[in-house]
């Protein structure tokens, strides 16, 4: 025990005298986390972050009506629309300074009357994915509205319109027009008001109400330093055997398992403090319980060892530093793809999604996820625990008996 | 000249033996170009993708509202699968995604009564509001269809009407092209892969090309280099010449395998593409020289690179659609030379507003190049 | 103390230490000579632990090494010809570290520490970094590490090699130390010179094979007091059996040839500065010439040549 403890004690201290290594593992889920979440919550909130430029050749109250629809609500906060001249618009537009540049020609309300199709044109940004997609859909569904009415009240507009304009209508015309319109009204009213279509949206169970999604990249995050410090951590067997202490513990009476478990002790202290550290400033940020805080400390630290471990048992099985940092890298990378860390596991494809759950860092991206966005206190999955605890144990007892067949005695 | 041009191509050599660099320059870049291709083409369809979304439609006698519906769900990207009812056998899992109307939907709504309607979803929660907006869309759309019909129609409101109604001429349409003299809009993979590109030589130059120096410098080497007949420019030059050698095989080989294997368009100004990237593989080189520089140790050398690399790529717009990025990240990009790099990809690639367009960030490129170099020349120390 | 019986280390079909057996006691130094490649390390690392033995039998103060492992290596301390040393934990670290390995603890492992560092002379440097010493430093520390649980068998294995003069002669001085304190020292070199001075006895080993053993003394009786004559020159293979007999029955009874290659004639024989004019005769008589001349004074070295035909550092 004393030697365990002995080995827990040599690799904190060597661990102590590079600091910048340690440093560096927090520094990447602080600046990613950072920056990401600054992308997500926006700043200030309040400014727009697309522009619509729109030229309207029509000038009449129906294009004016179209170009205000995109100033209200919710879309209002994320579109500024501005009004400009063909010329300025097709500038700008072609200089990638708006979203998009709607047009709107000239016979468009007349359109309405007449019946005749007329085509606005829209120009989006193809340097921008998601604000030109937002502005398409908006103008499609207000052009649909447009139809619509059109199709409803259109031949009363005719009417009106080929009444003779020289001649002031009489009563009885308006009376005709407007008797037409109410018995639409009246047919469409039931239809409308209430809608016919009741639609529910089933809300998701109370365990999983709407997270805020800066919160769904904060596990994702953490795991990414976790892995980081996982895989510089057990590049230290390498060093070890290297500098030739190995083989001289292989002539001490020390047991190797005993000196496995410090250094895993000792792994277990940094990737605790790196979790710490960025877990705490999650839970600031986010308003997040506390009670949850130690299950995820918990949770994260032996996941940290458990990836130590394994990172270790596969670098001892190569030849050569090089060749186990190399298998390493590789796995590395697309194990932080796949497993939540570049982007949440719900913002994935379904397959590769599928895939990152069972990975070893998404199962347990995915499980922290569940906790820290459920409402409820952390439950505790005993078959997920065991999974986690097991293949824990089973690195470390792989990197005992590697240590033993052969990696220590060279 | 020929002692630098000697240094230049043994490093080079000497990098390209390196399991590592060849794993950064030929393995990683499709692997990256695939998943953030696919996962930010995603983004751009509301998470759906470009295949539909599978939805099983519930309803028991629909009546003929039932096909009016079903080309709304079509027209709003689902692929929907309609059953008179939902048995779900013990041990199996529920459909993803239900859209449940209420029993003889049409009849109900020709007797003018309300016909209940739930969606219920296990998507994730990013998916599940976009596919709620959808669903609402579709089903609304469906309901003016039948409000305008029977308006439009004579009697009772029947399958004509709508059939009639569907091949009305829309009054107002809406014809959507690309800014810029490109044709057709860029795909996710097309938007990911000049950001990943820039990133990528950026990461290799500040890790592979800066250990290297670090190395170098730990073993004597550059100890060594000091007391051969080579000036100290000869070997700063070269020094920078062999990481420039680097860059270029870098940004060559993601220019091939985004092209052949992602179909990448890059565009009539390719010539202009390939100066601008060189002109960034010489930023990166310089980059590259200063942190070799200034880092301590390989390990400080590496992981400098990577937060330097990531934090120049993240704030460049080289990661996310720049434009979702709130307004100081947006300003703060135009003093990022992954920045200036990426403006001008996007000016020639996405807008194809020719090669005159991208002049100025060409320059102000080469600019900081010498900047930087002017830094790593100064710092660079044989021990 | 320490016994090796038989040992043969094979590595599938090759032998690299083929029936070696020796004994070496407590409070002296046994000497294990032979060039690289000999199968010195091979020895060490069997007897230390490192690879199981193909065969034989290898005991530490009456612990087998195979079967009773942890005991045996209870007993053993080791400073290997590579440094074994953590440059980035205090040299009173790295102390510390490997008594526990050793089982000591508390005030017992602080005092031999504080012992130990005042023996190898870095007591002023104990809380520094290795990697701040010089190489004779870091050789010293190592020298520490393996002597810090007091361990009464010693294994160095070529503990010298890169190491400047003083820190040398200090090693040397630790190493008598430990022997006067009643240590058994099992000690491998190539430098004779090492050997002469620090070995109580010694073994030469060869080719995996033992090829003599015995006291310094009784080493070079096997000499006879015969110098060893290097001869450079033109000598016409055929007629050296010849020179021999007219050598030989021309007054140079113990003259005896070690071996004749290319351009290369290396003779023993006693008192050789004496008979070199009639060699030179001889030579020259037969068509050859000499170019250069080397003559040497009975020592192991000289021994081992005799032994094996080659020179102990090639």
């Amino acid at each position: 025990m004393s030697f365990l403890f002995a080995s827990f004690l040599k690799d904190l201290s060597r661990w102590r005298q590079d600091p910048m290594a340690v440093l560096l593992w927090l520094g990447i889920p602080f600046v990613i986390g950072g920056l990401i979440t600054a992308m997500v919550d926006g700043g200030d909130g309040a400014s727009p972050t697309g522009v619509l430029l729109i030229h309207d050749q029509d000038d009449s109250l129906l294009s004016g009506l179209i170009a205000g629809a995109y100033s209200q609500g919710q879309l209002g906060e994320l579109i500024s629309v501005e009004q400009v001249t063909l010329e300025e618009g097709t500038e700008r537009i072609n200089a990638g300074e708006a979203s998009g540049f709607l047009v709107i020609p000239d016979g468009f309300s007349a359109s309405f009357l007449e019946e005749k199709p007329v085509t606005l044109t829209l120009k989006t940004n193809p340097a921008q994915t998601i604000l030109p997609g937002i502005i398409q859909d908006v103008t499609e569904i207000l052009l649909d509205l447009g139809f619509y009415a059109q199709v409803l009240f259109g031949p009363e507009i005719k009417q009106i319109q080929n009444a003779d304009s020289d001649i002031v209508p009489d009563d009885v015309f308006a009376a005709d027009i407007a008797v037409q319109i109410q018995g639409k009204v009246d047919t469409i009213s039931p239809h409308l008001f209430p809608p016919a279509f009741d639609v529910e949206i089933v809300a998701p169970p109370p365990a999983e109400p709407r997270p805020d999604i800066a919160l769904l990249f904060l596990p994702g995050i953490v795991m990414m330093a976790l892995l980081f410090a996982a895989q510089g951590l057990s590049a230290d067997y390498w060093k070890e055997r290297e500098t030739g202490t190995l083989r001289r513990l292989v002539s001490t009476p020390g047991l190797l398992s005993r000196f496995v478990y410090g250094k895993a002790l000792a792994a277990a202290v940094i990737i605790g403090l790196l979790g710490g550290v960025t877990l705490t400033l999650g839970f600031l940020y986010h308003g997040l319980a506390w009670s949850k805080f130690m299950p995820s400390l918990i949770w994260l630290t032996v996941s940290g060892v458990g990836l130590f471990a394994w990172f270790a048992a596969l670098q001892m099985l190569f030849p050569t530093s090089k060749a186990a940092n190399l298998l390493t890298t590789i796995l590395l990378f697309p194990l932080l793809m796949m497993g939540g860390s570049f982007f949440p596991l719900d913002a994935l494809p379904d397959w590769i999604a599928a895939i990152g759950r069972i990975s070893p860092n998404g199962f347990v991206v995915d499980r922290l996820t569940t906790e820290l966005t459920s409402a409820t206190a952390w439950s505790f999955d005993l078959r997920s625990w065991a999974i986690l605890v097991s293949m824990t144990v089973v690195g470390l007892g792989l990197c005992t008996w590697r240590l033993k067949t052969g990696f220590a005695r060279r | 000249m020929r002692q630098m041009l000697f240094i230049a191509w043994t490093d080079a050599l000497f990098q390209l033996r390196q399991g590592s660099t060849l794993l950064w320059l030929l393995v990683m870049p499709p692997i990256f170009f695939y998943f953030i291709g696919t996962v930010t083409g995603g983004f751009s369809s509301g998470f759906g993708g470009a295949t539909a979304t599978p939805i099983v439609v519930v309803a028991e006698s629909p009546g003929f509202l039932r096909d009016q519906i079903n080309l709304r769900l079509i027209e709003n990207d689902f692929a929907p699968e309609w059953l008179a009812d939902v048995v779900i056998p013990e041990g199996e899992e529920a459909p993803r995604r239900i859209l449940t109307f209420a029993a003889r939907l049409s009849d109900l709504i020709l007797a003018g009564e309300q016909v209940s309607v739930s969606f219920d979803t296990r998507s994730s929660a990013l998916s599940r509001e976009f596919e709620a907006i959808r669903i609402q869309r579709s089903v609304y759309t469906a309901l003016a269809d039948i409000v305008a019909s029977e308006a439009a129609g004579e009697g009772v409101l029947n399958e004509a009407d709508l059939v009639a109604l569907n091949a009305k001429p829309r009054i107002w349409n809406l014809e959507v092209s690309s800014a810029g003299s490109r044709q057709k809009i860029p795909s996710g993979f097309e938007q990911a892969i000049p950001g990943i590109l820039v990133m990528f030589t950026l990461l290799v130059l500040l890790t592979s090309g800066a250990s290297m120096l670090v190395i170098e410098r730990k073993q004597g080497l550059l100890r060594r280099l000091a007391s051969a007949p080579i000036s100290r420019r000869e070997v700063v030059a070269g020094k920078w010449a062999g990481r420039m050698i680097l860059a270029a095989i870098q940004v060559t080989v993601a220019l091939v395998i985004g092209t052949l294997l992602f179909k990448m368009e890059w565009g009539p100004d390719l010539w202009m593409v390939i100066v601008i990237l060189a002109a960034w593989a010489g930023f990166c080189a310089s980059a590259g020289l200063l942190v070799g520089s200034i880092a301590a140790t390989e390990g400080q050398a590496g992981g400098l690179g990577v937060l330097a690399a990531n934090v120049l790529a993240a704030l460049g717009g080289c990661w996310w659609p720049i434009e979702i990025t709130p307004g100081w990240m947006q300003a703060l990009q135009n003093f990022m030379p992954t920045g200036w790099t990426m403006d001008a990809l996007h000016k020639l690639i996405s807008f194809q507003s020719g090669a005159a367009s991208a002049l100025p960030q060409l320059a102000i490129i080469l600019l900081a190049t010498f900047v930087v170099a002017a830094f790593a020349v100064n710092r660079f120390k044989y021990v | 103390m320490l016994t090796v019986e038989h040992l043969v280390k094979q590595y599938g079909d090759f032998t690299a230490v083929d029936n070696v057996s020796f004994k070496a006691s407590k409070g002296a130094v046994f000497g294990l000579l032979g060039p690289n490649g000999a199968g010195k390390s091979t020895t060490i690392n069997c007897i230390s632990g490192l690879m199981p033995p193909t065969s034989g039998h290898i005991s530490i103060a009456g612990a087998d090494v195979v079967k009773d492992g942890k005991r045996a290596k209870r007993s053993l301390g080791i400073v290997p010809q590579e440094l074994a040393l953590y440059e980035d934990l205090p040299a009173i670290g790295n102390l510390r570290y490997w008594g526990k390995a050793y089982g000591l603890r508390g005030s017992e492992l602080d005092d031999r520490v504080r012992e130990v560092l005042d023996h190898v002379g870095l007591a002023d440097r104990a809380k520094d970094l290795p990697k701040t010493f010089s190489g004779g430093m870091k050789r010293r520390l190592n020298f520490g590490c393996g002597i810090v649980h007091r361990p009464t068998v010693l294994l160095l294995d070529e503990p010298t090699v890169g190491v400047d003069p003083q820190s040398r002669q200090r090693l040397f001085e630790m190493v008598e130390a430990e022997r006067d304190a009643g240590a058994c020292v099992l000690y491998t070199t190539h430098y004779m010179e090492e050997a002469e001075r620090l070995c109580d006895s010694l073994a030469i080993i060869d080719h995996g094979k033992l090829i003599a053993q015995g006291t310094v003394a009784e080493l070079k009786s096997q000499l006879s007091a015969r110098d060893v004559l290097q001869l450079n020159g033109e000598f016409p293979a055929t007629e050296t059996a010849q020179l021999i007999e007219t050598l030989s029955s021309g007054g140079m009874h113990d003259l005896e040839l070690i071996s004749q290659e290319e351009g290369v004639l290396t003779l023993t024989l006693s008192s050789a500065s004496q008979h070199l004019p009639q060699i030179f005769a001889a030579i020259t008589s037969m068509g050859g010439s000499v170019s250069e001349t080397s003559l040497r004074s009975p020592n192991l070295e000289t021994l081992f040549l005799l032994l094996t035909g080659k020179e102990l550092r090639e």
